[in-house]
């Protein structure tokens, strides 16, 4: 430490789950099956499908699976829209996550709102 | 022991603070730098290991120690005594109920208020008083500042890329107040909770901003009526997650102490005024757009053709603040989503 410099200590905190890496990125998605994750957001029903036509008719994708989370607490906490369930916050389901790992080459999650 | 990196920043503080703010370490404004021996101290005066994980912060799940917290309430400005406030609040927004994965990525500019009752405040002199909510002091300011830092330091919670807040508000720079219990008429918010007057308790509210509201007193029982008319119809103001979200809300008043007593004056109970609000915060069915009164249907949230503001008024959070002056209270929008108080015990080391 020079005379003009202190020595501070690092506010950052680490996950202690460190090194994970990505999963390969296809080069195409030509003819793949890709899972869409929902977040049960009111605007996703509006747009999912839209994207299914785009990926079909830009990406050459062959069949998209949907998948929407779901969360036990959320509906425990109040109300849920008959045909299109608010559900914000949810855990992906162990089903859900063995209907993605099973039929997709490739999923996309985080979409909605 | 603190065992954290070290990192060499220069001395003048200029340049200290273009150096942290381009590593990203603050909240846009100046830190105090968190050296070996201030962070110690914060660590000493809990009594507890630094290295102890008090919380796993969303979204990134940033590993929050002891000394972690320390660090981040040395840089926010804070006092070693402010830290057992601290980890009660992390305590109480890390709690599932409050959902702060929720509140740490959404669109919406929620934030954790904090809400601290019993003895602890006067013993750090936070300020309960006229501008409890505003700049000055110490206490208020840097304790809620800390939580925020660690929300970006060990949460992750980079605004526009992770913090996906709209706009933001400037509560979520630091928002934490202190009950006037002395001046409150009534039993203090955590005694109703179920704490003892002498313990002292932290409370966190997803906060989505501050409506004040002048409530003016003229007329019928003593003034009480108007307003609680005025009060009522403050919280039914059409765009606010309460009214739009279709889950059991939990909406947050922060009266003075001059409204508490004209209420009190009058025979009214904190549940009493609670259930008069209740009864008046409801909006005629033919004003709500319509997706939104099928979604109000829909919820029974609904009666004589008039939408509810929530389904009971035991959901109506009201906490007593400010000064001696002036007829202002705050109506706090939350985050709604269902997600009520949260309420923890602070735990004051023994000395």
């Amino acid at each position: 430490m020079s005379g003009s410099t202190i020595l501070i200590v690092d506010p950052i905190g680490e996950p202690r789950i460190s090194g994970l890496q990505l999963a390969p990125r296809p080069e195409s998605l030509e003819g793949l099956t890709v899972g869409l994750v929902s977040n049960g957001w009111w605007s996703f029903n509006v747009v999912q499908h839209h994207y299914e036509e785009l990926l079909k008719e830009r990406c050459g994708v062959g069949d998209v699976v949907f998948v929407n989370v779901d969360s036990a607490r959320i509906k425990e906490r109040g109300f849920r829209r008959s045909d299109n369930p608010s559900q914000i916050n949810g855990n992906l389901d162990a089903k859900s996550f063995e209907e993605l790992a099973s039929k997709c080459d490739v999923v996309i999650n985080g979409l909605g709102n | 022991m603190v065992t954290s990196n070290l990192v060499e920043v220069s001395q003048s503080v200029h340049s200290m603070y273009e150096d942290l703010y381009q590593r990203g370490w603050t909240d846009g404004l100046p830190i105090i730098p968190p050296t070996k021996e201030l962070v110690q101290a914060c660590v000493d005066y809990v009594g507890r290991d630094a290295g102890e994980i008090v919380a796993e912060i969303p979204p990134a799940g940033g590993v929050a120690t002891i000394e972690k917290v320390a660090i981040n309430a040395v840089m926010a400005g804070c006092r070693p005594e402010y830290m057992p406030v601290l980890l009660a609040a992390i305590e109480a927004i890390m709690d599932p109920e409050f959902d702060l994965r929720l509140v740490q990525v959404t669109t919406n500019p929620a934030t954790p208020f904090l809400i601290v009752n019993g003895p602890i405040r006067q013993q750090i002199e936070l300020n309960c008083g006229a501008s409890a909510l505003g700049p000055g002091f110490r206490a208020n300011a840097t304790i809620g500042r800390a939580i925020r830092l660690l929300l970006l330091n060990v949460g992750g919670a980079t605004p526009g890329r992770v913090d996906k807040a709209t706009l933001g508000w400037p509560g979520k720079f630091t928002m934490c107040l202190g009950e006037n219990e002395e001046s409150s008429p009534w039993e203090p918010f955590h005694v109703e909770r179920g704490f003892s007057p002498d313990q002292s308790t932290v409370t966190v509210i997803p906060a989505a901003g501050s409506f004040n509201m002048y409530a003016g007193t003229k007329g019928e029982f003593g003034g009480a009526d108007s307003a609680l008319t005025i009060i009522a119809h403050t919280m039914t103001a059409m765009g606010g997650n309460e009214i739009i979200t279709p889950w059991h809300n939990y909406p947050v008043l922060i009266l003075n102490q001059m409204h508490a007593r004209i209420f009190a004056g009058v025979g009214l109970s904190k549940q009493q005024v609670k259930q008069i609000l209740w009864e008046r915060a409801r909006l005629p069915m033919g004003l709500l757009p319509s997706w939104l009164a099928e979604e109000k249907r829909g919820c029974g949230l609904v009666a004589e053709g008039m939408m509810l503001l929530t389904d009971k008024p035991e959901r109506l959070t009201i906490v007593v603040a400010g000064g001696p002056s002036g007829l202002h209270s705050t109506y706090v929008p939350t985050i709604g989503a269902g997600l009520p108080p949260v309420t923890k015990l602070i735990k004051i080391p023994r000395r």
